[in-house]
């Protein structure tokens, strides 16, 4: 059912023209199993065959394929900004500069494919070993170009593999595929026609097949199924607050039967807790990061440690021997109770950075604050995101500025202690999230002078007006008697 | 007039002296030395200024303006300190844990408030709970006093309105911590009803610290008492000024206060005999006046009004005995008060007898028609509880449950000191002022000190009510105690009496006035400071020194002590525990919620656990999951089934847990850690519960050994070893030891090795010190097989594979019988 509408949509997909004015001399694909993502990295060295070869198409993706969740297209270590087309299947159109014929440039491409293998067995007893399957649909690198030769590297995290598909031989030579250790190489394949096909058609697409590996990994595969971050600045105490509350659980293969504290006491005396399970997370936080706090719906979670942090310039004020280089600060988390597969761990997060380390005063009076969009952890993807920035009260000219395309920004107003107009708001949402995803959203405001005194001048008018009122009613006489 | 130149008032209607600020002024430290100090235009009397003699020099021409404003700063200021010490003794728990709810009712609380400020008052009213008592359900709304949610609720509504969103939790943590402030301001508010203000500052201090009170009122302890003593001390100061003035606005604060109180705590029932038992006394020391009888009127009126609109209250006040004795009182009041304005319009002597007479005959009528109201059941007799104040063997035997509490059992005698330290040797000096003063007020404090000393040694849960009647107490023994020893002047001695009577023939008059009457009293007399006679006082400046630094000490030590017993004994929240490592730093150990959150989050929404009703309330606040039995212990048979299971064997058990759709079975187990208030020491009870409704079934002898001891090692009976209980608690335990025997620290006893097998269970978790431990029920078998032929079949089958899982023999996904 599912192709036959695919096979529906397809003219529709096809509406994209490519030019066929570039041709890959080579390419060469890295792909690291993980858990939950998946990391690809695709170099392409491409040569084009027109003098005015405009622009060159890349696919992210095969045909019924979604966008990454991340992506980035470098040419020689220089980013470049590539412009996402609508249509399927995901394609980016880049500029490469002024290109002539036959010469050639090197393109790289960096993905994250999140939730790209899945558990098999889905379910297993608290002591087995975790395995995934990594599914592909296209065992070639996608490419609306002609390709000359090609190659894909799979790297497992563990050498045990269990199983992977096989390769048809019509484009290698001599072997499809190698397994060497956790490396899975397929091809080289020779002599490539474009894997998307093209309106025109003068020539055969290439069948992509589908492609999976089973492999054994030993990290617990955490996912997070929504964080809500909100970073709260406050001018008064010279503080900026990152609080997250995280709805975490283990992705990995179901725990089948019942957990059973013994024999996980006796693993940990052994030093082997299966890979399943997880007991720690590490956050790390910028170095001058301070009071975390670690807690969820029932209180205050007890099993936490904190290590901070620290700069150079500390340093020299501090005295005490700590590293020259700018040190991450560590929050090490446990959860109240180890995380088996398919359990679930909700709670929240937060702590202080001095506002001077985020934020930044232009000459003009403007700040510009940077804000986290989320702590990247690795391996981990984040299904759904909503970051709540809120200014101080009294911030005006509001301006968001983000590193990627968000799927939503609304702006509010927001309520708390001592206000009385209430801060500015700006709610930022975005689904699919990776580690790569950790960065800064540059937010700009202007902080007028006035503002900074609203919040002292209502709570002096307010007491003020209290002992008034004190005073007032002090010099009534209540009594009905006539004395 | 010298402040100690005349006896203390001999007639209760005269101001005793040094309750007039007049004649001289104290000012208080917050120690509670007081200085007097004398002023300068005072002497009018015999004695001249210049004949005064001062042990040590006081400043002089200070104005009294000066003095009156100093005075009332500095009495703002230390009230303001003790409140703040009030607070923050308060707060032991939350800077050693956390701002975390404790125990096990202020759960219910703390979710009952959730659900009122969450989902709105109306909501809250009617509230249906289908997760307590699964699967009768609870009508919440109607079966508590709603008076501490509203509060809370109160302060979170109008902190939210000033833009303060402060957290629900918070406001409950704190809420203990805050009224326990007010208490002491009450209670400085009452005291100097009673006595001086000296003596008002004492209580206030006394009752901020006093482990009594702490001990229900720490940050976290989010209970009814916390708000309920605040109530009763503002209830008692208003009711006090009330008979005082004869003000019926007084009277209809008391009536709100009641209210108020009524709307929180059950132990209002103490107000509302004690009001009346004052009343009642006062009229038969013939001292009933118009005063009396506007006071008590419009609190009876309003406050009964008020009191009927608790639902769960409604119409006991006009129903039950507990609540007869203000009726009476109030219908007596109304006779006497009709006698006196007829006896003004009517002279006569016979006729007065006659009226008498009939108010007597009234008054056996009315109280005829009461006790036959009872038997006829128009009016409910006394409540069981009621009655085990009296017997207090009459609830082990009737009524288990309540027996089972160990808040319920008869006060130990060290646990007075513990509670009270030095308060409660000043506390029978206090009673005594009162006795020798005996204005109506002070028979208040008379009554009320011997009615709660009853209480007191009863029930260990009312030193709660003791406690304030004992600070206020204390604190008037005491400040009258350091009155007469810091007051600097000096008795003449008896030669210079004479001299002076030499001297001045004018006064010799006098002089035999009062020796005569001295004779004509013939009255039992004191010597003495407590005499209170002109000659009679403190001569040196080294006594004076002595017996103060005497008393400053114990002040101290009281200090010391009420702050240790409340960091060590009261400020545990025993949900969080905490342990010593080796070296010194704390090991937090939070198995209690780690389970809870465990449940929470892992297990389907509408799984039903079933654990004993220690743990209902906080399931239901932690875990957020149905319960069958919770700590609101309404339903004996329900608990009782929960006793039988928990039990019984297997066989037993598993369709009683069918029955009621359980789950999850959630037991405590303190034999890992030396945890000593786990199930297994609370399993008797269980026993005898379960005994109660299924003496057949159930017999507690079964689970002694033949000698009569409770033991879980090899000597523990079949019954016993066979319980669910039993075998949920030491399931797996002694693999744990690898090979060597098996220690339970709590009883100190060698669990056998010999592997427990269950069933009609899995073990689902263990929290990480085996404290909880949670099993699951397995459902029936898909072939029909009994489930102990399943694990024997499995376990057969599991000898020739690797005994790799315990959790061998999984279901299919259970369906839940339709009901």
């Amino acid at each position: 059912m599912l192709s036959l509408a695919l096979t529906a949509l397809l003219p529709l997909a096809y509406a994209i023209n490519v030019p066929q004015t570039y041709i890959n001399t080579a390419i060469a694909r890295t792909v690291e199993l993980g858990g939950l993502t998946t990391h690809v990295n695709t170099q392409y060295n491409i040569k084009a065959t027109d003098d005015a070869p405009g622009e060159y198409y890349l696919a992210l993706a095969g045909e019924e394929s979604q966008v990454p969740a991340w992506w980035e297209v470098s040419l020689g270590g220089k980013k470049l900004e590539g412009r996402l087309l609508d249509e399927s299947p995901p394609t980016v159109v880049v500029d490469l500069g002024k290109t002539k014929k036959d010469e050639t440039v090197t393109l790289s491409l960096t993905q994250v494919l999140a939730h790209s293998s899945t558990p098999l067995p889905a379910e297993i007893e608290q002591r087995d070993p975790q395995y995934l399957v990594w599914k592909t649909n296209s065992t070639y690198v996608d490419s609306w170009y002609k390709t000359d030769v090609e190659r894909v590297k799979i790297r497992s995290p563990h050498p045990s593999i269990v199983s992977y598909s096989s390769v048809p031989e019509t484009y290698t030579r001599d072997n499809t595929v190698t397994k060497s250790g956790g490396t899975l190489t397929l091809g080289p394949f020779h002599s490539l026609p474009p894997t998307l096909s093209i309106p025109q058609g003068q020539k055969a697409v290439v069948e992509q097949k589908p492609f999976s590996v089973h492999y054994e990994t030993k990290d617990p595969i955490v996912g997070i199924r929504t964080l809500k971050r909100s970073a709260e600045v406050s001018h008064w105490g010279s503080n900026f607050n990152i609080q997250d509350e995280i709805d975490l659980v283990n992705e990995g293969p179901k725990l089948k039967g019942h957990f059973s504290r013994l024999a996980h006491q006796q693993s940990k005396f052994h030093a082997s807790v299966p890979a399943q399970i997880l007991t720690e997370l590490t956050l790390k936080l910028p170095p001058t990061a301070n009071s975390p706090y670690y807690y969820d719906t029932i209180g205050n979670v007890s099993t936490s440690h904190f290590r901070q942090g620290s700069t150079p310039a500390e340093q020299k004020k501090k005295k005490s021997r700590t590293s020259p280089r700018v040190v991450d600060g560590n929050l090490e988390l446990r959860p109240r109770y180890p995380l088996l597969g398919g359990w679930n761990y909700s709670f929240t997060v937060g702590y202080d950075i001095p506002l001077g380390d985020v934020l930044k005063s232009e000459t003009s009076g403007r700040k510009v604050l940077a804000v986290p969009f989320l702590t990247g952890l690795k391996d981990v993807v984040v299904d759904q995101a909503e970051l709540v920035v809120i200014l101080p009260e009294g911030a005006s000219d509001v301006q968001v500025y983000t590193p990627f395309a968000v799927d939503s920004i609304e702006h509010s107003t927001h309520k708390t202690y001592l206000d009385t107009t209430g801060r500015y708001a700006i709610t930022l949402k975005k689904t699919q999230l990776t580690e790569n995803h950790a960065q800064n959203v540059y937010v700009t405001y202007y902080y007028p002078l006035s503002a900074h005194f609203q919040k002292p001048l209502t709570i002096a008018s307010l007491v003020g007006s209290v002992f008034l009122l004190g005073m007032g009613l002090r010099r009534v006489n209540y009594s009905i008697e006539k004395k | 007039m010298a402040p100690k130149g005349k006896s203390p008032g001999t007639t209760p209607s005269k101001n005793h002296p040094l309750s007039t600020p007049s004649a001289k002024k104290v000012i208080e430290d917050p120690l509670g030395k007081s200085i007097p100090v004398e002023e300068d235009e005072l002497p009018n009397g015999t004695i001249t200024p210049k004949v005064l003699k001062l042990a040590y020099p006081l400043p002089e021409h200070i104005s009294p303006t000066t003095i009156n404003n100093t005075e009332s700063l500095l009495r703002f200021v230390i009230l303001a300190l003790t409140c703040g010490a009030a607070i923050g003794s308060r707060l032991f728990a939350v800077i050693r844990f956390e701002s975390v709810i404790h125990e096990f009712d202020p759960w219910f609380n703390f979710r009952a408030s959730k659900v009122l400020v969450n989902k709105g008052f109306y909501e809250f009213w009617n509230w249906f709970d289908p997760t307590a008592w699964y699967p009768l359900g609870r009508t919440v709304g109607t079966t508590l006093y709603p008076g501490l949610m509203v509060t809370a609720g109160l302060i979170w509504h109008f902190l939210r309105l000033i833009n303060m969103p402060v957290d629900i939790r918070n406001v409950c943590v704190m809420l203990a911590p805050g009224f326990a402030g007010l208490t002491a301001w009450t209670t400085y508010l009452f005291t100097k009803e009673m006595s001086t203000p000296a003596a008002g500052l004492l209580a206030a201090a006394f009752i901020g610290i006093a482990p009594g009170y702490i001990s229900r009122s720490v940050a976290g302890s989010y209970d009814n008492e916390a708000i309920a003593i605040f109530l009763l001390m503002a209830a008692f100061y208003t009711w006090i000024k009330a008979m005082k003035t004869g003000s019926a606005l007084w009277g209809m604060l008391t009536a709100l206060f009641y209210g108020w109180m009524v709307a929180a705590w059950g132990g209002y029932v103490f107000i509302t005999n004690m009001i009346p038992l004052h009343a009642f006394v006062l009229i038969l020391m013939g001292r009933f006046n118009n005063r009396l009888y506007t006071a008590y009127s419009s609190w009876y009126v309003i406050g009964t009004i008020s009191s009927m609109q608790v639902p769960f209250v409604e119409f006991l006040p006009i129903r039950t005995s507990e609540h007869m004795a203000a009726l009476g009182v109030f219908g007596l009041l109304q006779l006497i008060a009709f006698v006196e304005i007829v006896r003004r319009l009517v002279p006569g002597k016979q006729f007065q007898l006659l009226l008498r007479a009939f108010v007597v005959l009234v008054f056996v009528v009315s109280f005829a028609a009461l006790v036959v109201l009872t038997f006829s059941g128009w009016i409910a007799p006394f409540a069981g509880r009621f009655y085990s104040l009296w017997d207090t063997g009459y609830a082990k035997v009737h009524m288990p449950i309540i027996a089972s509490v160990s808040e319920h059992q008869p006060t130990a005698w060290p646990s007075f000191f513990f509670d009270l330290e030095m308060l409660i040797f000043f506390f029978p000096a206090g009673v005594f002022w009162c006795f020798k003063e005996l204005r109506d007020e002070q028979i208040f404090i008379i009554i009320y000190a011997t009615l709660s000393a009853y209480f007191a040694g009863v029930m260990v849960r009312l030193m709660l009510v003791i406690t304030p009647v004992v600070c206020v107490a204390a604190a008037i023994a005491f400040s009258k105690l350091l009155e007469a020893y810091i007051d600097p002047v000096i008795p003449e001695s008896e030669e210079e009496i004479e001299e002076a009577t030499a001297h001045q023939p004018m006064s010799k008059a006098k002089a035999k006035k009062i020796a005569a009457a001295q004779q004509n009293k013939g009255e039992f007399n004191f010597t003495g400071i407590l005499g209170g006679k002109g000659n009679k006082g403190i001569f040196g400046l080294d006594t004076r020194f002595a017996v103060v630094s005497v008393l400053s000490l114990f002040l101290f030590l009281f200090v010391y002590h009420c702050t240790w017993v409340t960091s060590s004994a009261y400020s545990s929240p025993s949900v969080v525990l905490a342990s010593r490592n080796p070296d010194g730093s704390q090991n937090i150990i939070d198995d209690f919620r780690e389970a809870y959150y465990w449940i929470r989050q892992n297990t389907e929404k509408d799984a039903v656990i079933m654990s004993w009703w220690d743990y209902g309330y906080q399931i239901a606040g932690m875990a957020d999951r149905p319960t069958l039995v919770d700590n609101n212990t309404w339903n004996n048979t329900h608990i009782a089934t929960v006793g039988k299971a928990m039990s019984s064997n297997e066989d037993v058990a598993y369709p009683i847990l069918r029955k009621h759709d359980v789950d999850y079975v959630l037991v405590i187990f303190g034999g890992l850690l030396g945890y000593s208030g786990d199930d297994i020491n609370k399993f008797l009870w269980m026993v005898r519960i379960a005994q109660g409704e299924w003496p057949d079934e159930v017999q507690e002898v079964n689970y002694f050994t033949q000698r009569g001891e409770y033991a879980v090692d090899e000597r523990a009976t079949p019954t016993m070893k066979n319980s669910l209980m039993y075998k949920m608690s030491y399931y797996r335990f002694h693999e744990l030891f690898g090979g060597h025997p098996a220690q339970d620290r709590v009883r100190g006893q060698t669990i056998p090795s010999t592997g427990i097998q269950l069933d009609t269970l899995d073990e689902a978790f263990t929290s990480e010190n085996w404290i909880v431990r949670i099993y699951k029920v397995k459902s029936e078998d898909a072939i029909g097989r009994e489930l102990k032929a399943v694990s024997s079949f499995e376990g057969g089958k599991k000898l020739k594979k690797s005994a790799s899982s315990s959790a061998a023999a999984v279901g299919g996904k259970k369906s839940r019988p339709n009901m």
